[in-house]
């Protein structure tokens, strides 16, 4: 979807309840008052906007890049976060039953604990919930249980919101105001659906199988998966997937990882995955021929499209894995354009694939540079971190300016190089890039 | 200046259209409750 329209669905979505509100037959109260439930709308669209924005939508994603989805569905959050924790305390009128003569609620927030529970029991939820998304990094809470958690959390929240808005809200008792709240939180619970019934559902009837695990460099395996009755993925060079590997799709289990194979090798798909969490620990012991499932593709590190003269790829550690899958497809459809890949990582050893990426630099229109953080005796290449001086020696020409620059690695490394990329003159539309840190 | 923008839009988009956003929301929540 076009990023603009994207950005004008979510804002009349956020926005539309409180015009709703505003145009309809209730009077203003104090202004007070009026903040405090005009919070309390905008805290409850934003929260069911949110179930769109989860980066499983490719319709959403697909244009914008997951980073940037990401990103928003963090961000936006906290908003609603705020403004939800100031909607109960801004209220100015009395806390007391409606009175019977005033049937538009004018004078009174209501104080009935029927209407209210669910909004207290929201309210002391939401941020528990929020803190719980922000320390997901945390050690012992896994992959798995985080995003079971998260999906049924905020079902669970979007539901008693729904309840206490309808039952306390004093604009929410418009016919047609109601009938938008239910409407939406209908589509945010469809969404849930698919992404925690359906496609499972459709997962199960794509297996896939895995053909080989091992190992490729200092704690990367390379997995390599073959499907199972289906003609396999559809998909770009640099893309990812929520890869399941053992497991049922109903469990949940999975994680993103970039594909580093090339579409135009064949059906059979390649990961490059770095012993990290709790799953990729135990990459060595799963057997060949283990049932995988595949959500995706995801991502938006695609250079197929772009008429960019030339490509510069940046990445560090396994970040390498989307930009070693277009250079072999780039190579594959002997592509004209020059590229240049600048490959960082601590030592030498942990290089993957080094001799396949020399044998392409063979190649005149591929260069590739090897950097090591901690380079052993006799390392000739660069080393140390890819700086300013370093990416100015290879790309400060008029020429490479105008080439497409494509980022993969550790969030750290990405901000300095899109930061030396800049200073050297690099349009910020010319550069791509994925953080790799998804939910 | 042109670079500031650039930088911004790079490095710091996301907090950029972070605070556009909430630029907004309370744009919104006051045109609301400054209707009357």
């Amino acid at each position: 979807m076009n990023p603009r329209l994207l950005v004008a669905i979510s804002l009349s979505v956020i926005l539309l309840p409180l015009v709703l509100a505003a145009i309809g037959a209730r009077p203003p109260r104090s202004l007070l008052d009026e903040l405090a439930s005009g919070a309390g709308m905008l805290a409850f669209s934003i929260i069911l906007l949110e179930f769109a924005l989860s980066g499983r939508f490719r319709v959403i994603s697909g244009k914008i890049g997951m980073d940037v989805t990401m990103r928003a569905h963090q961000r936006i959050a906290r908003t609603a976060l705020v403004i939800a924790l100031l909607h109960p305390f801004l209220y100015q009128a009395e806390w007391n039953p409606p009175y019977p003569w005033d049937v538009i609620r004018l004078e009174t927030v209501t104080s009935d604990l029927a209407s209210l529970w669910s909004g207290m029991l929201a309210f002391v939820l939401l941020p528990a919930f929020i803190a719980l998304a922000i320390m997901r990094g945390q050690p012992n809470y896994t992959y798995e249980t985080w995003r079971l958690s998260h999906g049924v959390g905020a079902v669970v929240i979007a539901g008693l919101v729904l309840h206490h808005t309808l039952s306390a809200g004093r604009y929410a008792q418009d016919p047609v105001l109601a009938a938008v709240w239910i409407a939406l939180s209908a589509l945010a619970l469809i969404s849930f659906l698919w992404v925690y019934a359906a496609a499972p559902l459709l997962q199960l009837r794509r297996p896939w199988r895995v053909e080989s695990i091992r190992p490729v460099a200092e704690r990367i395996w390379e997995v390599e998966i073959a499907p199972e009755g289906h003609r396999g993925l559809d998909y770009k060079a640099g893309q990812f997937v929520w890869l399941n590997l053992g497991n049922s799709p109903f469990s949940h289990r999975e994680n993103p990882f970039s594909i580093s194979s090339a579409p135009g090798s064949g059906p059979n798909v390649q990961f490059l995955i770095k012993e990290l969490g709790d799953l990729t620990r135990s990459l060595g012991s799963i057997p060949q021929g283990t049932r995988a499932y595949v959500d995706g593709p995801h991502g938006n590190l695609i250079v197929a499209g772009h008429d960019a003269p030339g490509l510069g790829l940046i990445t560090g550690g396994v970040g390498i894995a989307p930009l070693i899958g277009i250079l072999r497809q780039l190579a594959l459809d002997d592509d004209p354009r020059p590229r240049v890949l600048v490959y960082a990582d601590r030592t030498p050893e942990q290089f993957v694939h080094r001799a396949e990426l020399e044998a392409l630099a063979l190649d005149a229109r591929t260069d590739v540079v090897f950097v090591a953080d901690e380079p052993p005796d006799g390392w000739t290449g660069p080393s140390g971190r890819v700086d300013h001086a370093l990416l100015g020696n290879l790309f400060d020409t008029p020429e490479r300016r105008d080439w497409l620059f494509v980022l993969c690695g550790p969030p750290p490394m990405l901000t300095s190089v899109e930061d030396a990329l800049i200073d050297i003159g690099i349009a910020s539309n010319r550069i791509l890039s994925e953080k790799f840190d998804y939910d | 200046m042109i670079d500031r923008i650039r930088r911004i839009h790079t490095q710091g988009r996301s907090h950029l259209y972070w605070w556009s956003f909430n630029l907004l929301v309370c744009a919104a929540l006051l045109a609301f409750a400054l209707r009357g």
